[in-house]
């Protein structure tokens, strides 16, 4: 019979690992993902617990693919940078492809598809945290440069928000 | 004699009933052991309400700091600030609860405040990573983990907490993805089975209250989207666990009764009063399977416990008939939706008075019936009458209504108690 001590000690102890389970693998992707650059479009709700966050939109969110997807099924979207320098989406499919070395690999979650075989995709990407009454001064005119990490899953984390030259989130562990 | 709190001595005062019932002690020696445990006042203790407020409000402030987003606080330092009070509020709390000659109280309201801390600090990694915004793991890992403390400490405060969490979870969790409901169906089993086994675990009727009504807002907001036979097969669930509970573990029969009872008559109400949605908008394979869950709940209880074998094949009964008709036959669900309410109130009054002498049963029961009398009045004659007309007689008949059912209801429960 475990005694109420050790069942405590195991409670406390997996609260801390739940914590550190959320925050590793992002941290990982930052430290070691490939870093692109993408334009978005933003607009500014709040968020009960976490605060004021800005939510976008990408270009990439709706890919043109023939394929059949399930409901939140997996998704994965391959990325090519343009002669603008804009990472533009070519392609989405159930398995994950073998990127060119000039494409990036992006995983999202399949929504809908609309009549002209335009898939959308949500990749947990859609949202970025700013200090609190920041969001505000943002309107949905207005474009930020988002720099992501993205590692070999696909699974990319935001490193950097900016709008001009005013970074409203930048990653850093210290 | 030791004290005993109120909820214990309910215990051991049923416990002693079971005792002379089986005949393992005389009437006299059951009298002087329920003596020995006198039944407290009902009281409020103000020193742990204010410990657990105060608990709240720190949590609060934490929760709200972390929101605030302060980008010249590192990552790693937030981090480590906020795992940091987690586990020292926990340590803490649980010296003051457990080693002898401290301050249980407050320690309770400590381990409260150490889970709302591991509530800030999913948000704050939430936040951090820009993880997100509905972000329903995230409230799954709060309950887990408040879980576990609340199991390990048997806390209320802590108990309450997990059930609340959740609960929200299962809102948080269901996408409003109209016609499918099935696939979130087993979010409310889980629910349901592992609040309702920490309620059990910690003999804790304000657990089974939390749990039960979160479980039942969460069928009537599937009503909405569907119509409203999901939410009776929950009552009518709910209902044959109450007959199962009132034997097992009479501390928590109340929750169920109320909510079952209440479920199960509001849904049918709701099908007299407005039309269902029309058959295409429930699936029959999500119809049949909360169907044979419910009938499998009643089938066990009946196993269980037959002398109530009656009630459950009435409920099986009303089940069955209201699934088959109102699932399929949309335009007959006003007539059967009619006729369903009465039996049910019927049934309700008959074992409330005459099977298991509960006058909360009746008392519930009654009330729908005065509703649905008004009901059936604002249906028939709100478009033929003038409109001052309506409400004066309408209002009279409420006042008539409500008078002779209330002296009907006295007469019912005078006649229970002598």
């Amino acid at each position: 019979m475990i005694n109420r001590k050790t069942l405590f000690a195991t409670a406390c102890a997996f609260q801390t690992c739940a914590v550190l389970f959320l925050a590793i693998p992002p941290a990982l992707t930052l430290s070691n993902g490939k870093t692109i650059t993408v334009m978005t479009e933003p607009v500014d709700p709040q968020d009960m617990f976490r605060g004021d966050y800005i939510r976008l939109g990408y270009g990439f969110s709706q890919v043109p693919s023939k394929e059949k997807f399930d409901y939140k099924s997996k998704v994965f979207v391959r990325l090519k940078q343009d002669a603008d320098k804009q990472w533009k989406p070519i392609g989405a499919s159930n398995i994950k492809p073998a990127p060119a070395p000039d494409e990036v690999v992006l995983l999202g979650e399949y929504e809908w598809k609309d009549d002209n075989d335009r898939v959308r995709v949500r990749y947990g990407i859609e949202q970025v945290f700013v200090p609190e009454g920041r969001g505000k001064n943002i309107s949905s005119a207005d474009k930020l440069e988002i720099e992501l990490a993205v590692p070999d899953s696909g699974r990319a984390v935001i490193k950097r928000a900016q709008l001009g030259d005013d970074v409203l989130y930048q990653w850093r562990w210290i | 004699m030791s004290k005993l709190s109120a909820k214990h001595q309910k215990i051991v005062a049923g416990e002693i009933a079971r005792w002379q019932q089986d005949g393992m002690i005389e009437e006299d020696l059951a009298v002087k052991l329920t003596s020995l445990y006198p039944l407290h006042s009902a009281r409020v203790n103000v020193s742990q309400a204010l410990s657990v407020v105060g608990a709240v409000l720190v949590g609060l402030g934490a929760i709200l700091f972390m929101a605030a987003n302060w980008q010249q606080i590192p990552a790693i330092v937030k981090l480590l600030v906020i795992l940091g009070a987690v586990n020292l509020t926990n340590y803490f709390g649980w010296k003051l609860k457990f080693e002898p000659g401290n301050q249980p109280k407050m320690g309770a309201a400590l381990l409260l405040l150490g889970s709302l801390f591991y509530g800030a600090a999913i948000w704050l990694v939430a936040q951090i990573f820009n993880l997100e915004v509905n972000f329903s793991g995230g409230i799954l890992l709060w309950a887990l983990g408040t879980l576990a403390t609340a199991l390990a400490t048997s806390t209320l405060p802590l108990g309450c907490l997990a059930a609340i969490l959740g609960g929200m979870w299962l809102f948080a969790n269901y996408t409003w993805d109209a016609r499918q409901f099935l696939p979130f169906v087993p979010s409310l089993i889980a629910y349901l089975g592992t609040a309702l086994a920490l309620a059990f675990h910690m003999k804790s009727r304000a657990v089974t209250w939390i749990t039960l009504v979160f479980s039942g807002v969460w069928m009537l907001s599937i009503l909405g989207a569907f119509n409203a036979v999901p939410l009776l097969l929950f009552g009518l669930s709910v209902v044959g666990a109450y007959f199962f509970v009132r034997e097992k573990q009479p501390l928590l029969e109340q929750p169920f009764l109320y909510v079952g009872e209440i479920s199960t008559l509001a849904s049918l109400l709701i099908a007299t009063v407005s039309n269902f949605r029309s058959a295409e908008y429930i699936r029959m394979a999500d119809l049949g399977t909360l169907l044979a869950i419910c009938l499998t709940i009643l089938g066990v209880v009946a196993w269980r416990v037959p002398k109530f074998k009656e009630e459950m094949i009435v409920c099986a009964g009303l089940a069955l008939v209201c699934s088959l008709v109102l699932g399929s036959a949309p335009e007959h669900s006003r007539l059967i939706g009619n006729v369903a309410l009465l039996a049910g109130i019927g049934a309700f009054i008959y074992t409330g008075l005459m099977r298991i002498q509960s006058a909360g049963m009746v008392n519930v029961a009654l009330v729908f019936f005065v509703i649905d009398i008004i009901a059936r009045y604002f249906d028939v004659f709100y478009t033929l009458m003038n409109r001052s007309f309506f409400f004066v007689v309408g209002g009279v008949l409420l006042m008539v209504v409500g008078a002779i059912t209330e002296r009907g209801r006295r007469t019912i429960l005078e006649g229970m108690h002598s």
